[in-house]
């Protein structure tokens, strides 16, 4: 995962703000793609109402529970989305974008380890980002679809807490759903 | 609301030794939100089952009510030979909180497989009353047949007004029941155009969701090679998806002839069975074989029928020599089989 902390640019058509990392890493993002984190959108607005001269570009909101990395690739998915606030593309180009999204998204889940997809779904969650909880969710549930129960045990890192009689009472009961389910 | 929250955050990209700490780290109401995807995008019951005893934490999260309301159709597609006390508590549990598949799914099986018909009956009218298109019209067939009843007890206005509202749904099945209910005047006031209409926006809306199968799955051989749907136009489509539910209901009635005499729905699709004898109706050419709605005896038409129907005075006589000819059964498209419009 590549860091793309930006460098800070002179005041442009959008705000930027800085969010600071659990290992004190600075990211500059647009106020857009920020405000897709309902967490920091919140922060932002509380804010902006204790002290009206504060700014985007001079508050820097911390996120004790993101690491660099993880936010890295939360920004990059945050950027890809369709913007709210963007003029109405022409049907083509939205065709094109969702094309690329597509590409982007699996080129995302292809070197993805469980412990990262889990820190991402865990940061997601903390930082409120609708679209990206839902997304990695999904791969997250796609990826563990139609697998034994050993595999999602491993995956998860689960530790199984059925005594052996137990487990085996309950196969007997389920034994009507299994039928083709891939091993690893 | 957070049940359960650690205060630690997870290390970052944990390496296999500390794998175990990243699944506790997370909370119930995101583990709730990962199951309800997993059983949203289930492709088979195991997808769903198979969380159920990976540990004790899945185990009680995994029957959450939300996560078995999302329940997809094809995780709860319990095949027929499997069927037990525990499947069936399964889908009764995922009746309860919620999940109108599984109401669908159990009022079939308990109406049809377990000859429960007031339960089954009122299983799929609770799945009905929340818009689901198949309930509607399998409560539709029901009415036209008077079925787990006597023949007085068809209602074929009743019949008619649930069509209709599947058919509103978009459901194709009940839109070509409805537009030959109005081509005949069955249960509804004869209007042959507007029937004829709704047979071709059934036609339409049924190649409109093959093309939009087979633009996502590229292999043509997919569902088996092209049948008859739409053959008369000269198009080779293949049979539209059928439902979990028939396909349990056809493999539990097996061959379809029990001890009882009582025939299946010979469209392969379907796997109703008649609730009585002489329920449904039978080709009117060959007399060989018999459906339970006009919808199904007209797809069967079109996919399979029609090949083989032949009246049974021309095959008495074939097998005489011949020496008769010419006398006896309808052309080609007309007699048992009903013909749809044309696609424009």
């Amino acid at each position: 995962m590549s860091n793309t902390s930006e460098n800070p640019k002179p005041s442009s058509s959008s705000a930027k703000m800085t969010l600071k990392t659990s290992d004190n890493e600075l990211f500059e993002v647009e106020e857009a793609v920020a405000m897709k984190f309902c967490t920091v959108k919140q922060y932002f607005e509380d804010e902006k109402d204790s002290d009206v001269a504060a700014r985007g570009s001079t508050t820097v909101i911390p996120l004790p529970n993101v690491h660099s990395a993880v936010l890295a690739t939360l920004i990059s998915y945050g950027k890809k989305l369709p913007q709210s606030n963007a003029v109405a593309d022409n049907h083509e180009e939205e065709e094109t974008k969702k094309k690329e999204r597509k590409k982007y998204e699996q080129g995302l889940l292809k070197n993805l380890m469980p412990g990262e997809l889990l820190d991402l779904i865990s940061a997601a969650n903390y930082l409120d980002f609708k679209e990206g909880l839902e997304f990695f969710n999904q791969a997250l549930a796609d990826h563990i679809q139609n697998k034994s129960v050993e595999y999602v045990r491993k995956f998860f890192g689960i530790k199984n807490d059925y005594e052996p009689h137990e487990e085996e009472k309950y196969r007997e009961e389920y034994a009507w759903a299994f039928e083709g389910v891939d091993e690893d | 609301m957070r049940k359960k929250q650690k205060t630690t955050p997870p290390p970052p990209y944990s390496t296999n030794a500390e794998e175990s700490d990243l699944f506790d780290g997370l909370p119930d109401d995101l583990v709730v939100f990962i199951l309800c995807k997993v059983s949203s995008s289930a492709s088979s019951p195991s997808d769903l089952i198979s969380i159920l005893f990976t540990c004790k934490r899945l185990n009680r999260l995994g029957v959450h009510p939300l996560v078995l309301s999302k329940a997809s159709p094809k995780a709860l597609a319990i095949r027929a030979k499997n069927w037990s006390e525990s499947a069936h508590r399964f889908l009764r549990l995922c009746v309860n909180s919620g999940n109108i598949e599984a109401s669908y799914t159990l009022g079939m099986i308990r109406f049809y497989c377990l000859q429960n018909r007031g339960s089954g009956a009122s299983l799929m009218a609770k799945a009905a009353i929340k818009t689901h298109a198949p309930a509607l019209y399998s409560l539709a067939v029901i009415q036209f047949n008077g079925s787990g009843g006597s023949k007085n007890d068809k209602n074929l206005k009743a019949g008619v007004a649930l069509c209709a509202r599947a058919a509103y749904l978009g459901h194709v099945d009940a839109l070509r029941e409805l537009g030959h209910c109005l081509q005949d005047g069955y249960g509804v006031r004869q209007n042959v155009a507007e029937g004829r209409r709704l047979l071709v926006q059934a036609n339409t809306r049924e190649l409109a969701s093959v093309l939009r199968a087979r633009s996502v799955s590229p292999d043509p051989g997919l569902n088996g090679s092209g049948c008859g749907l739409l053959s008369d136009f000269g198009c080779d489509v293949t049979e539209p998806e059928t439902h979990p539910v028939n396909i349990f209901l056809k493999e539990w009635f097996g061959s379809g002839c029990d001890g009882s005499g009582l025939r299946m729905c010979s469209h392969v699709g379907c796997g109703r069975p008649e609730t009585r004898p002489h329920e449904f109706r039978r080709c009117s050419v060959c007399g060989a074989v018999n459906y339970c709605s006009r919808g199904c005896q007209a797809l069967d038409w079109k996919l399979r029928h029609k090949v083989e129907c032949m009246p049974m005075e021309r095959w008495l006589e074939e097998n005489n020599g011949g020496d008769n000819g010419g006398v006896g059964g309808g052309d080609g498209g007309g007699g048992g089989g009903e013909e749809e419009g044309e696609l424009n």
